[in-house]
């Protein structure tokens, strides 16, 4: 949290260094993320890359007391992943069925876990992913998701619950249960 | 506890938050909710080998280079920021503008408190303000009579200016009150005839309360100003409105006679339809109807600013008014001179000079 608070302190001081560091140090992680919500590599940089820049040009509304600095560019994050889909859902003749493809491109090269994780609903991969694989605590998930903990606590059962069966449906009961 | 009341509070325990004893006890006897946690710590490990699964990506150059900063959203950072002279010299200065100003408004305070120009407003429950009277603190004089819905019936009322005492103001107040039913009089004096006349004293810049026998309360607001406001109300402009005609105080000139001088005497068509007139009577002369639109027997009359000029029968009438008649894009009224008509009323009371306004087919059919 120290750690966070100070290197913040250089990003609002224009620090091009610090946030070279803070752009190093993130930018792969927020890309995959970003990833499960826009299913679309170019999409997810294009994303990541607004978000970063958004911070950089106006660096404000980070709360150390209240959560992570990865934990605040992972709500930047996905607020600019749903703008994305926002500006996606206005001029779908621009946007073709690229996405699609590219999102189908992508699950056949995942795992039988990543086939079922992509029959999630976006808002359940979302938490997921950033519990499972960002390891963001509930307080941060609260915040990032502007959501109260407790919805958060239901919100992920309801997703392990709705993975699991998936999962269990493509035929892994068996080997879950080996 | 059974199973599905417990399975929350498996996804939570294997998040590592606290659970109740009561949920801990259920899953040490539970196959069920034991193989759920064996699950979803699979199915974590899974996800999380499958997010590593891809070969790293190259980090791509970040955008966030090609970037301006924002202007800064902070304002005290901002001013700080702009602030190019010393902040001694800022502080002295606002501080002059403080006392300027302060000075200024003193000013302007005793201009008005000194002023010659008292201005009542009348003001009722429920109406807001039913009359705005205007008159010079000397000497003695009536300033303005008026009457006014005042639900379920109707008031009557005058004021009267009577002496001036410093910022304090004596007036004088007759009210009379009609419930629903009752057939006004044909005048507010007439109306008001036997009705006492009440002395108040009151400070201009405090309301005075007037009570009004079964009806409840008046309150009158006072003001000094050291102008004479236009009509037909103290905060009106002298610019008419869009379809405004207006005559104030007319002096009105035959050839080289005088046949009407009627000092803040007002009647406009204020935010109404074209169909209104105003009526300006003149005993033994009978009276001249004027309107904006063209109507049977009228003759065309010159607009120019706040004179009305026309020509009938050989005779050359000038209507000089206390301000504009109407907007710019009107340069003709209609004036219509019927010198036989008289007011019906009762006796001498009726045969005065007046000017009013009035709806035009009412005016012509009478």
């Amino acid at each position: 949290m120290a750690d966070d608070h100070e290197l913040w302190e250089r990003i609002c001081s224009r620090d091009a260094n610090a946030f070279e560091a803070f752009y190093r140090g993130n930018a792969a992680r927020l890309c995959a993320y970003l990833r499960q919500i826009v299913g679309n590599t170019q999409a997810a940089e294009d994303v990541m890359q607004e978000t970063f820049t958004q911070i950089w040009r106006s660096p404000n509304g980070f709360r150390p007391e209240l959560g992570s600095l990865r934990g605040y560019l992972f709500g930047i994050g996905r607020k600019r992943a749903a703008e994305w889909w926002r500006k996606r859902a206005r001029a779908p003749e621009e946007q073709g069925d690229k996405g699609v493809e590219e999102s189908a491109e992508g699950t056949a090269s995942f795992s039988t876990i990543g086939d079922a994780f992509a029959r999630l609903a976006e808002e359940q991969r979302s938490l997921l992913w950033l519990r499972e694989i960002e390891g963001q605590s509930y307080a941060e998930l609260a915040e990032i998701l502007q959501i109260p903990v407790g919805t958060v606590k239901s919100r992920l059962f309801a997703a392990r619950e709705e993975l699991r069966r998936i999962w269990h449906s493509s035929g892994n009961v068996a080997r879950s249960k080996k | 506890m059974n199973c599905a009341e417990a399975a929350e509070c498996v996804s939570a325990l294997f998040d590592g938050e606290a659970i109740s004893r009561e949920v801990a006890a259920h899953l040490a006897d539970c196959h069920e909710c034991r193989v759920r946690l064996n699950e979803y710590a699979e199915m974590g490990a899974e996800l999380r080998d499958m997010a590593s699964a891809p070969a790293p990506q190259a980090i791509p150059e970040g955008r966030w280079r090609l970037a301006e900063p924002a202007a800064a959203n902070n304002w005290l950072r901002k001013w700080r920021g702009t602030m190019r002279i010393p902040r001694f010299a800022f502080a002295l200065m606002l501080g002059v503008i403080f006392v300027l100003s302060g000075g200024l408004a003193l000013v302007k305070a005793r201009s008005v408190a000194r002023g010659p120009v008292l201005v009542l407003r009348a003001r009722i429950s429920g109406r807001g303000v039913v009359a705005s009277c205007t008159g010079r603190v000397t000497p003695e004089q009536d300033m303005c009579s008026f009457g006014a819905l005042a639900p379920p019936g109707s008031l009557t009322a005058s004021l009267r200016f009577i002496s001036r005492d410093g910022d304090r103001v004596q007036i004088g107040i007759r009210t009379k009150y009609e419930p629903p039913g009752k057939t006004p009089a044909t005048g507010y004096d007439e109306e008001l005839r036997d009705v006492p006349l009440e002395r108040f004293w009151m400070d201009p810049d405090k309301p005075l309360s007037v009570p009004i026998a079964g009806f409840g309360t008046m309150e009158i607001y006072g003001e000094f100003r050291d102008h004479e406001p236009p009509p037909p109300d103290p905060d009106a402009t002298l610019d008419p409105g869009p379809d405004e005609l207006r005559i104030w105080s007319p002096f009105l000139i035959r050839d080289n006679r005088i046949l009407a001088d009627m000092s803040f005497a007002y009647a406009g068509t204020r935010v109404q339809p074209l169909d209104l007139a105003i009526v300006l009577y003149v005993p033994k002369q009978g009276r001249f109807v004027f309107s904006l639109k063209p109507f049977d027997g009228a003759i065309e009359a010159d607009i120019q600013a706040n004179r009305i000029q026309f020509a009938e029968n050989g005779h050359s009438y000038l209507l000089i008014t206390g301000g504009p008649v109407a907007r710019t894009g009107y340069a003709h009224v209609w004036v219509l001179h019927q010198p036989e008509w008289r007011p019906v009323g009762p006796g001498d009371l009726a045969d005065h000079l007046f000017v009013s306004q009035a709806k035009l087919p009412d005016v012509l059919s009478n």
